[in-house]
């Protein structure tokens, strides 16, 4: 039985408007996201994870910061095409999301009871008690010992772990076909980290809903999701499931972050393997492949022309290597 | 390998170039607002040096003949209620507000600087030296000049004193936490270490580097201490009454607001200049000083 | 809470203390005897030399400071020399104008400050914000007295819209108060809105880079909610201070004003007293101004308590 596809992003491209002229920060980003999947996005920092996430949710000021292109379907409507207040009235209660610091996401003036009431009572019209009553629900949901009073604090006054945990809470408020996770557990210890990931994959279970999962972080990906998007320089680099990913990657940058994952169980490996370079800076996206300049197997078609995606089995692929040899 | 870091080099070289282009012509364009006050500043300050030579009447001779005079060829600003020439006035009242402002800012410059180097030196002196700045700042500028002038009299030292020991607190705290911050500096340790004094210290590293703020601020109050000049002339505490200054013309204009509009207007927009000249010379002296803070 | 309370109240008392000791050295270390200064040049040296015994000036100072401080705690604050009335029924009667200049003027301030202050935060870069900072600018550069001078003239003298001076109280009708001290206020609280203004963009323009505006407009708060809730009430730990700066500015600048616009204030009384030399009263409204600049930043303190809640922490 076919899944059934809540998200469909296509040829997704984000212009950003600066004092340096505009510039490109994704260009053509395609995925889809299956009811009750956990959709992982990996790249380097730069990559354009964060801003094809808040694209989706159109966070980005459309007449002074940015303008989109392509499509974003959510059950099959254009996000993108919309009015902006049907886009808020979607904000929240149908996709949500949630950022990298709780400390900084949450306001620190409001108190959290007020900062949970607030997306039920926009978007489900509650009253103050009725929405009190789920709010107290949600922190009790989302692990939170003493909800009660939990909800007359403020968010300085919590753990980092709580206030992962009451943000995550905020964002299911109103229910969501699907959750945006920003890299959720960046700033937190490692033990706290595990604990946030359990819950979101215990959550994913018990509201089946969609959750795309931002990271750079390779095992999380690999513990959590069942597919994963590469990205590189606002484009898709490869997306396949993530056995086909872990065991047979097939796009160099790909088979670059796996190699430098460091391996317990592979103590003769001394030096974690690197990528040569960085990521270059967008005004500076090369024509070709955009991966050439850092790649090892790059010819001069490669720093010549774009690849396209295609298909391979089960993944997709951005590289000129998988038609000529069958992958590299 | 080699090859692609000397590109990132090369990529992250050409950057900083756009980078600092871009902050250079930013500037430029600020600039422009400075340049206008320096401008302002620099005609103020000729007019006040050549106001003999510029004025065209006696400030202090009067005619009551033709007293309240309207603008005309004769009187380029009218005259005034003594049938004083209100051009000259002005002119020697750009002359009196400019010696306000320097002699102000300049003492309250070098007290407020030496109480905040050293009150930065010591903990007691600080403590002792910053609990008397509160007391002062606790009393509003205008009412601590006004109460100080009543004591001392009309005249222009105690319009100068008056306004210096109203604006030392702050330019001596600004003075202390600009040295404190420098005294963080790790190069201050290690000068400590290398068995620098202390008095070296203080006025060979510490000194030059908070000097760029304490002119930026001197400049601000220049720009107020115009405006307070003005004030306690136009209140009748400032300089005596018949000596040409901006407020005592307002001063007059004020009784004779239904004839004389002249009286207003014209030393009204000398002192609305000169401070907006100080503020953006002050404004561009600062962007000038610290780009970073663009 | 209460501990951060007392602890503010408590560190006051040094800072009064100091002021009263700065206004008392005002009076008492400047050159010239007070009782010559009232006299005028004419009295004879008999005259002032029996003023001062009465007055109590040969005493030694310390003592002098100590009856005059136990006086004011008294509720005493001396007995104004030209019209033989206690000095503090004299300011509280000349209390009303000042309080209602003042409360006119901070409306006008916020009415000014707040909506171009936001807007210009919002669209920064845009004509509005550039029409803001030119406007701040000149409202800086433009001292209240002569903005005072100039509305008299175009909108008293010319136009005849408003009266060039008076005072009319509330009680002989609303509309006719506030026609006599709308030009006052309004020179009063253009001033103080040019700095206002440009502390409320970049207080507002701060706040609205945050993450947590970030994470309301995920949630689909609107513009509005996003503005007025979750950055204004982040940006109002800074305005406050401003705000209490503004009414101190206002309550001392009325001094100017006042006399300007003949309103009978304590502004215009400290300046009467000036030409009557009349020091009690001078340095008893100076005392209290002070005082109330103390009691402002108290409050101010502790509004900053009740808004940010981190605050209590420290």
């Amino acid at each position: 039985m076919e899944e059934q596809v809540i998200l469909d992003v296509k040829n997704l491209s984000t212009t950003f408007h600066t004092e340096r002229g505009d510039y490109q920060a994704v260009s053509g980003v395609s995925f889809q996201v299956h009811r009750g999947e956990i959709l992982g996005v990996v790249g380097e920092s730069g990559c354009g994870k964060s801003v094809t996430s808040q694209s989706i949710l159109r966070l980005y000021d459309e007449r002074r910061e940015a303008c989109y292109s392509g499509e974003v379907l959510l059950e099959g409507r254009d996000l993108l095409s919309i009015p902006i207040k049907e886009m808020q009235r979607l904000r929240g209660s149908e996709i949500s999301m949630i950022f990298q610091d709780a400390l900084s996401t949450l306001n620190p003036v409001l108190t959290i009871g007020y900062q949970l009431r607030e997306p039920m009572r926009i978007h489900e019209k509650l009253s103050r008690k009725e929405a009190d009553l789920n709010a107290v629900e949600l922190l009790r949901l989302v692990g939170i010992p003493e909800p009660e009073q939990r909800m007359h604090q403020y968010p300085h006054e919590l753990s980092g772990g709580m206030r992962q945990r009451v943000m995550i809470a905020i964002a299911l408020a109103c229910r969501p076909k699907l959750l945006i996770a920003d890299e959720p557990t960046t700033a937190l210890d490692v033990t706290i980290q595990a604990q946030i990931m359990a819950l979101l994959l215990s959550l994913n279970r018990q509201l089946h809903m969609g959750v795309i999962l931002i990271t750079h972080d390779l095992a999380v990906v690999a513990e959590t999701c069942s597919r994963a998007v590469v990205m590189y320089l606002g484009q898709v680099v490869e997306e396949a499931p993530v056995e086909e990913l872990f065991r047979h990657p097939l796009h160099p940058y790909t088979q670059g972050l796996i190699a430098s994952v460091p391996h317990l169980d592979d103590p003769g490996k001394e030096q974690l393997h690197v990528i040569p370079g960085t990521v270059p800076f967008l005004e500076d996206i090369p024509t070709g492949c955009r991966f050439a300049p850092r790649c090892p197997y790059a010819t001069d078609q490669c720093r010549r022309e774009m690849p396209q995606l295609q298909e391979a089995g089960s993944q997709r692929v951005r590289c000129w290597h998988i038609r000529s040899e069958g992958g590299v | 390998m080699t090859s692609t870091s000397e590109k990132d080099l090369y990529l992250l070289q050409k950057q900083m170039l756009q980078e600092q282009r871009r902050i250079k012509l930013r500037r430029l364009g600020r600039n422009r607002v400075a340049v206008i006050g320096t401008l302002i500043v620099l005609v103020m300050a000729v007019i006040a040096i050549a106001a003999p030579l510029i004025a065209t009447h006696d400030p202090y001779a009067f005619a009551v003949a033709d007293r309240l005079q309207p603008p005309s060829a004769q009187h380029l600003f009218g005259t005034d209620s003594m049938g004083q020439d209100v051009f000259s006035r002005v002119i020697y009242g750009t002359r009196t507000s400019m010696i306000v402002g320097l002699c102000v800012s300049v003492s309250a410059g070098v007290i407020g600087t030496l109480l905040g180097l050293y009150a930065s030196t010591s903990k007691v002196l600080d403590h002792v030296l910053m609990r008397l700045c509160d007391g002062l700042k606790a009393i509003p500028s205008i009412l601590f000049a006004i109460c100080l002038m009543t004591m001392l009299g009309p005249d222009i030292k105690n319009v100068i004193l008056s306004l210096a020991i109203t604006s030392i607190p702050n330019m001596a705290r600004i003075a202390r936490s600009e040295a404190l911050v420098v005294r963080e500096q790790t190069y201050v340790e290690a000068l400590r270490s290398t068995g620098a004094t202390e008095t070296r210290i203080l006025w060979l590293h510490i000194a030059p580097n908070i000097i760029s703020s304490i002119i930026v601020q001197m400049t601000f109050v220049f720009a107020s201490s115009i405006i307070q000049e003005a004030a306690l002339s136009f209140l009748g505490a400032g300089l005596p009454a018949g000596a040409p200054s901006w407020g005592n013309i307002l001063s007059d204009g004020k009784n004779f607001i239904y004839k004389a509009w002249w009286l207003i207007v014209y030393p009204g927009i000398f002192t609305m200049l000169s401070v907006l000249g100080f503020n953006l010379f002050g404004d561009g002296l600062r962007d000038f000083f610290d780009p970073t803070k663009v | 809470m209460l501990r951060y309370l007392c602890k503010r109240v408590l560190s006051t008392i040094p800072v009064l203390f100091l002021v009263s000791i700065v206004v008392f050295s005002m009076i008492h270390l400047t050159p010239g005897s007070p009782a010559r200064s009232m006299l005028g040049p004419e009295a004879t040296e008999e005259q002032v030399a029996a003023l001062e015994e009465v007055m109590g000036l040969n005493d030694p100072l310390p003592v002098q400071y100590v009856n005059w401080i136990s006086d004011l705690l008294h509720g005493d604050f001396g007995v104004s020399v030209s019209g033989n009335e206690p000095v503090l029924s004299m300011i509280v009667s000349h209390m009303g104008p000042t309080i209602s200049v003042t409360v006119f003027a901070l409306i006008i301030d916020l009415l000014i400050a707040l909506p171009l202050g936001i807007l210009a935060a919002r669209k920064k870069g845009a004509a509005a914000d550039q029409l803001v900072s030119v406007v701040s600018l000149f409202g800086v550069s433009l001292p209240d007295f002569l903005l005072g001078l100039l509305l008299m003239l175009l909108f008293a003298v010319h136009l005849g819209w408003f009266p060039s001076s008076g005072y009319v109280p509330l009680s002989d009708g609303f509309l006719a108060h506030i026609r006599s001290i709308a030009l006052p206020s309004i020179a009063l609280g253009f001033t103080y809105s040019a700095l206002m203004m440009r502390m409320t963009k970049t207080a507002m323009y701060d706040a609205l880079h945050k993450d947590y505006i970030k994470f309301a407009k995920a949630k689909g708060v609107h513009a509005s909610g996003i503005v007025m809730i979750h950055a204004l009430k982040n940006a109002s730990v800074k305005l406050l201070t401003i705000v209490g700066q503004a009414v101190v500015g206002m309550l001392s600048g009325a001094a100017v004003i006042e006399t300007l616009f003949v309103i009978p204030g304590v502004g215009q009384l400290i300046v009467l007293s000036i030409s009557r030399r009349d020091y009690e009263v001078i340095q008893a409204i100076v005392l209290l101004v002070a005082v109330i600049n103390v009691a402002i930043m108290l409050l101010v303190d502790i509004l900053y308590g009740l808004i940010d809640p981190r605050i209590q922490i420290e």
